[in-house]
């Protein structure tokens, strides 16, 4: 679950509340407003967040995690049948980060929101910051990509904010120099 | 010439922990899924919306449904709209509504009667309203779910509305004791063994069981996608032929006892032991008892007159609108066709066995 935070934190995301399946879901949902949930496909709280969608559209709608290793066939089918979901594969940060992006990019699609364009711009703005200080880093430490970005990451988790703005002020401190 | 040894297909096939997937446990464990040739692994899942996606991905081959699940899956209204049928139903009855013991004596502890209870709840409701004190909470499983509709069916018919006069809320099975034991609910209407389970852990009282409501109304059917039963027509026959077999196993004599302890010994559901020996036998448990109808005469056999009503109620909540081919509907989501053939492939019941039950 810290990974999951983590690479919503990374990605931009604010995680509101972290929830057990015998906490009361109704009430948490009301007095967090979130704006979606992530919850693991086996998760029984499942019927009750589905049933909120139904009874308003504007409560949040559940985003459904596949924890266990799938494979490929299972995920093709799984988003051809329309399901709301999207398979983590094995819980690799590296690889939840996109996957819980495109589940959100999805989301709000789905929604339809206004919101949607100005936030996929920031997060345009934040992808080529973020490309051009790993750059940066890449070249000052002399370290690989990977090895940047987890440094950036890093950077990120432990300041507590955006992996965007950690790039912005290294491409700022680069320019001072 | 040697025998080749028949290859078993093997099957996944999802359930929830509720005593009437039962049907299910005897299939498997009395052998008659091994005896049509099917080699089934029964896979415990957490919701019934899980459920419904597993099956639709492929993940699952079948699966226990609740009964209008199909007919909302051809309706796209249940947000995916993968074509889904059922040819047997593998419960009717088995559910109650129960309230906390606060609510229970707020309304003078009613007796077990639909109408003298819906008057009781009517006068503590009017009252709350007149103090000014919140609305109460009412919990059932799934929207598209007998439960659901029973719960409001009763509600309405007490002068009651639901949404306006009580908030009602969908809370999963295993976890509808916490709710009503913490007080975030009021009362529910779901399946056995959870509402006796609040009355051996003392923290609620049943007010009916739901056959008071609607007498002998599919609960549980077993779904498959509609792609599925077509690439996989004979082994489909094979599978409704089992728990036609496991159903009829289920109505005789002494075999409810042992199916109960099936239940118990197979750990799927963490309820009271006492609460699961006594939802299938319904002995000692007078006008409360679930009453589970498992396959009497043609009992399993899926009815119009169930998805008539289902799509009925649909309407009545506004979980659909525009028109409705409601025969091509019917008959596309209950394949009763299927079922006559399989009923052909079951074996009957050994000589010797009394049918210690008949349908109400």
């Amino acid at each position: 679950m810290s990974l999951l935070d983590s690479a919503l934190s990374a990605a931009g995301h604010e995680v509101v509340g972290r929830l057990f399946d015998t906490d009361d879901i109704l009430r948490a949902v009301d007095r967090l407003a979130p704006d979606i949930v992530l919850l693991d496909v086996d998760s029984p709280t499942r019927d009750t967040l589905e049933s909120l969608g139904q009874i308003s559209r504007d409560r949040p709608r559940p985003i459904v995690l596949f924890a266990q290793k799938s494979d490929s066939e299972t995920i093709r089918r799984a988003m051809r049948a329309g399901v709301s979901a999207y398979v983590v594969d094995g819980m690799n940060p590296n690889r939840l980060q996109p996957v819980i992006e495109v589940a959100i990019a999805r989301f709000e699609e789905f929604q339809g929101m206004r919101r949607e364009l100005e936030n996929a711009k920031i997060k345009l703005a934040d992808r080529r910051d973020v490309e051009k200080a790993k750059g940066l880093l890449m070249k000052r430490r002399g370290v690989n990509e990977d090895v940047a970005y987890e440094l950036m990451r890093k950077m990120a988790m432990d300041r507590n904010i955006r992996l965007g703005e950690i790039a912005r002020s290294l491409i700022a401190a680069a320019e001072l120099l | 010439m040697n025998a080749t040894p028949v290859k078993r297909a093997r099957l996944r096939i999802g359930m929830l922990p509720l005593a009437d997937a039962v049907p299910l446990l005897v299939a498997r464990d009395m052998g008659f899924f091994a005896g049509q040739g099917l080699d089934v692994t029964l896979s415990l899942e957490g919701s019934w919306a899980g459920i419904r996606d597993k099956l639709a991905a492929g993940m699952l081959d079948a699966a226990q449904l609740l009964a209008p699940m199909p007919l909302a899956a051809n309706l796209g209204a249940d947000r995916l709209g993968v074509p889904m049928e059922a040819a047997i139903v593998l419960s009717r009855n088995g559910s109650s509504i129960t309230v906390s013991n606060e609510l229970f004596l707020a309304m003078g502890s009613p007796p077990p009667d639909p109408v003298a209870a819906g008057q009781a709840l009517w006068r503590v409701i009017e009252a709350d309203r007149v103090a000014g004190r919140p609305r109460r909470t009412f919990a059932h499983v799934f929207p598209f779910s007998a439960h659901h509709y029973l719960l409001r069916d009763w509600l309405d018919a007490a002068g009651i509305e639901p949404d306006r006069d009580v908030d009602v809320v969908v809370i999963p099975p295993p976890l509808m004791l916490e709710h009503l034991r913490s007080g975030r609910v009021d009362g529910y209407c779901v399946g056995a063994p959870w509402g006796m389970a609040a009355e051996i852990e003392g923290v609620g009282r049943r007010l009916m069981p739901t056959h008071l409501l609607r007498m002998d109304c599919a609960d549980k059917v077993l779904g498959v996608t509609r792609e599925w039963a077509m690439l996989n027509a004979q082994t489909h026959l094979s599978l409704i032929a089992a728990l036609i077999e496991a159903g009829r196993w289920l109505e005789q004599a002494d075999h409810r006892e042992q199916a109960a302890q099936m239940l118990v010994d197979s750990r799927l559901i963490a309820a009271p032991h006492e609460s699961l020996l006594r939802a299938l036998t319904d002995e000692g448990d007078g006008v409360y008892a679930p009453r589970f109808v498992f396959g009497v005469g043609d009992s399993a056999k899926p009815r119009h007159e169930d998805a008539r009503w289902f799509l009925s109620q649909m309407r009545r909540w506004d979980q659909v609108n525009g028109p409705i081919d409601v025969d091509a509907l019917v008959q596309s989501s209950h394949r009763l066709g299927l079922y006559e053939q399989a009923e052909s492939l079951a074996r009957a019941p050994a000589a010797g066995d009394v049918v210690a039950r008949c349908l109400h």
